[in-house]
């Protein structure tokens, strides 16, 4: 910790959805900092997509705080909170993760037209942005006669992975992958998540896997019920 | 911008399939829109063309519409003649600067046969003060020569010297013929653009000459009078249908006009050519507006389809639309993208429409021009046209505005995972 600014930080966090009468979400304090590899699971109706919601910056939170990289997510117009995912978040979903109109590299790419922070830094790790594309997909073990195919055409395996080289390119701080080895079987599944956390690794990325198969948990240095940090819940139990 | 516009345009391509037929049905729509407009446009063109420099049209009482539409255009036909002598009295006035009698009722494949004095093709003018001009031979002199169109030549192939039979009335087939009685073809005209390049003309006397063996339209039976007798009986003519006139000066117009109406021996009509046909385009105004109206409704029939079509889709698009917003696209960015999505099929429509009307108009004008006489110039668009075209783009924006707007809603409320 040079600085002491976590990644995430989050205070006293309720998320309740309009019209709602309860909150869905009430976390009292969760902090996550650069070398986290951290394995998040929970029930359905735990809270997890809300969670992402907000850490992603489409939801807006009514009381607390929830910083990212030291910005104040609450104290942030949409537009302000649009503009830090794209810099700093990379989103790896359950599946379907691709447009489905756009080449294997041009998807890869996707986050470098909507930041600039993202195109410069990819800029300096490769010699161009199409370079560095190239680089991620083979370091995901993504074979150059597939880089051409309509997305389309690829197995839901190395859909996952250019999902994956997506997120990781331009080196965000933060991967965010929602049960990405959901849809993959069992020997796959490993093979994607070593692949996964080396990267992260290499791009200095702290990683919040979101996930219900606690068999995958032992690869990461840190394991949260989101049950154990989301109070709705507890209250909800005692009741 | 200039991103979300490649996703937007490649988006697009990706559903060509639907979105093409969304783009024919705007394009189809807009070259009516377009082609209503033009025709209007050239058939009043067209038909202003058509005479120019006569300063009253002279025929038996009707309306003034009806007498310039079969004395200058050749539509329709004359109920009544005027006498000869009518037509002397006033043609002698000395006001008068030049007159040309025009008699009209037999027909030639279809084409009219127009019988004149000699002087027509000295004084008739069209367009801009043009004169008639031939492109081969030379005018009528003896009774059986016929000066023919330039259509009427093109069509059926005539050279100079060629022998011609006129058919009594106007019509198609199935006309009496004046077997007997050969025309020789000694003059063609050069084009127009007018009635004039359909038109067979011929003498006053030869008139007279083809209709001496005849009684109550028909031949006489068993009486015929062959060509080399003809001039042994008096040819001068008796009616005709109309006359045009030329004043030496346009101020006497209505002086003359008025010893028309008020001329005493028989019920006489003079129009003037300017005012009759102000008096034609009020009469169709009516049709035009209306099928102008239902050419914009179709218009609007197209974009609705536009707005449906994509408006359809979207439901599907709502995990692609989750992926922009994960990779940074706020949501105005959807927004834009789903609205410039409808405004591309929009521009691509009208840019098939006019295309297609570039094409119609190639291919349909010589029809036009040899069943109607109305000639369809392949022009660029006009200002007028331009401004339709504006209006549509304005419209297809907003109708483009709804997909883009609900899309903009569905991606605040899907956020980063739609539950579809």
């Amino acid at each position: 910790m040079l600085n002491n600014i976590s990644n995430i930080q989050i205070n006293e966090l309720v998320f309740r959805y309009p019209g709602m009468q309860s909150p869905c979400l009430d976390v009292p304090e969760f902090h996550a900092d650069a070398g986290d590899r951290i394995f998040l699971y929970g029930p359905s109706g735990s809270g997890k997509s809300t969670l992402l919601g907000l850490l992603g910056g489409v939801l807006s939170a009514e009381q607390g705080s929830i910083k990212i990289l030291g910005n104040d997510f609450t104290k942030m117009s949409q537009t302000q909170r649009d503009r830090m995912r794209a810099d700093h978040i990379g989103f790896i979903f359950q599946q379907f993760n691709l447009i489905p109109y756009l080449s294997v590299i041009d998807n890869v790419l996707l986050p470098c037209r909507f930041s600039q922070l993202r195109q410069t830094k990819a800029l300096a790790s490769g010699k161009t942005l199409q370079i560095e594309a190239e680089r991620l997909l083979s370091h995901l073990d993504l074979q150059p006669s597939l880089w051409n195919k309509p997305v389309t055409q690829l197995s839901v395996g190395q859909q996952q992975r250019v999902a994956a080289a997506r997120a990781l390119i331009g080196r965000p701080e933060i991967i965010i992958a929602d049960e990405p080895t959901s849809a993959l079987d069992a020997d796959r599944q490993v093979s994607f998540l070593n692949l996964l956390l080396q990267e992260c690794a290499e791009a200095n990325a702290m990683l919040l896997f979101v996930s219900h198969d606690r068999r995958l948990a032992s690869a990461f240095n840190r394991e949260i019920d989101l049950t154990s940090i989301n109070h709705v819940l507890i209250e909800e139990s005692l009741l | 911008m200039k991103h979300l516009f490649i996703l937007a345009i490649r988006s697009a391509w990706n559903r060509r399939f639907t979105l093409g037929l969304t783009v024919v049905a705007i394009a189809l729509s807009v070259t009516m829109l377009l082609g209503v407009e033009r025709l209007r446009d050239q058939a009043h063109e067209g038909f202003s063309h058509s005479i120019a420099g006569t300063d009253l049209v002279i025929g038996a009482r009707t309306s003034p519409v009806q007498l310039m539409l079969y004395a200058v255009f050749r539509i329709g036909e004359a109920t009544n003649n005027i006498t000869w002598s009518a037509y002397r009295d006033i043609a002698s006035n000395p006001l008068v600067a030049w007159s040309i009698p025009i008699s009209l009722g037999d027909s030639h494949h279809g084409f009219p046969v127009l019988g004149t004095t000699p002087n027509y093709f000295e004084n008739f003018h069209y367009g801009d003060s043009q004169s008639l001009l031939f492109s081969k031979g030379k005018p009528f002199k003896d009774v059986f020569d016929a000066v023919l169109g330039s259509e009427v030549a093109k069509q059926l192939g005539y050279k100079l010297g060629g022998h011609i039979i006129l058919s009594h009335g106007m019509g198609g087939a199935g006309l009496p013929e004046h077997a007997n009685k050969p025309f020789t073809i000694v003059g063609i005209l050069a084009p127009t653009g007018t009635p004039v390049d359909r038109t067979v003309h011929i003498s006053l006397e030869a008139i007279t000459a083809i209709h001496l063996d005849w009684v109550g339209g028909a031949p006489m039976p068993g009486f015929s009078i062959p060509s080399k007798y003809v001039k042994k009986f008096d040819l001068a003519p008796k009616e005709i249908t109309a006359a045009l006139i030329g004043l030496h000066n346009r101020a006497t117009v209505f002086k003359i006009q008025r010893e028309v109406s008020n001329y005493a021996k028989e019920p006489l009509l003079g129009v003037m050519p300017g005012v009759a046909l102000e008096q034609l385009w009020q009469v169709v105004n009516v049709a035009e507006k209306s099928l102008l109206a239902v050419s914009a409704m179709v218009v609007v029939v197209g974009l609705s389809g536009l707005v449906a079509v994509i408006l359809a889709g979207l439901n599907e698009r709502r995990r692609e639309l989750a992926i922009l917003r994960s990779v940074g696209a706020k949501p105005r960015d959807i927004f834009f993208l789903l609205t410039s999505e409808g405004l591309f099929v929009t521009i691509f429509g009208i840019i098939l429409g006019v295309a297609l009307l570039a094409l119609l108009t190639i291919f349909l004008s010589p029809i036009a021009q040899s069943r109607y006489g109305i000639v369809i110039q392949a022009t660029f668009i006009s200002i007028d046209e331009f401004k339709l075209l504006a209006i549509v783009l304005g419209v297809g924006l907003l109708a483009s505005l709804v997909p883009g707007y609900r899309a903009y809603k569905l991606s605040l409320s899907d956020g980063l995972t739609p539950r579809i």
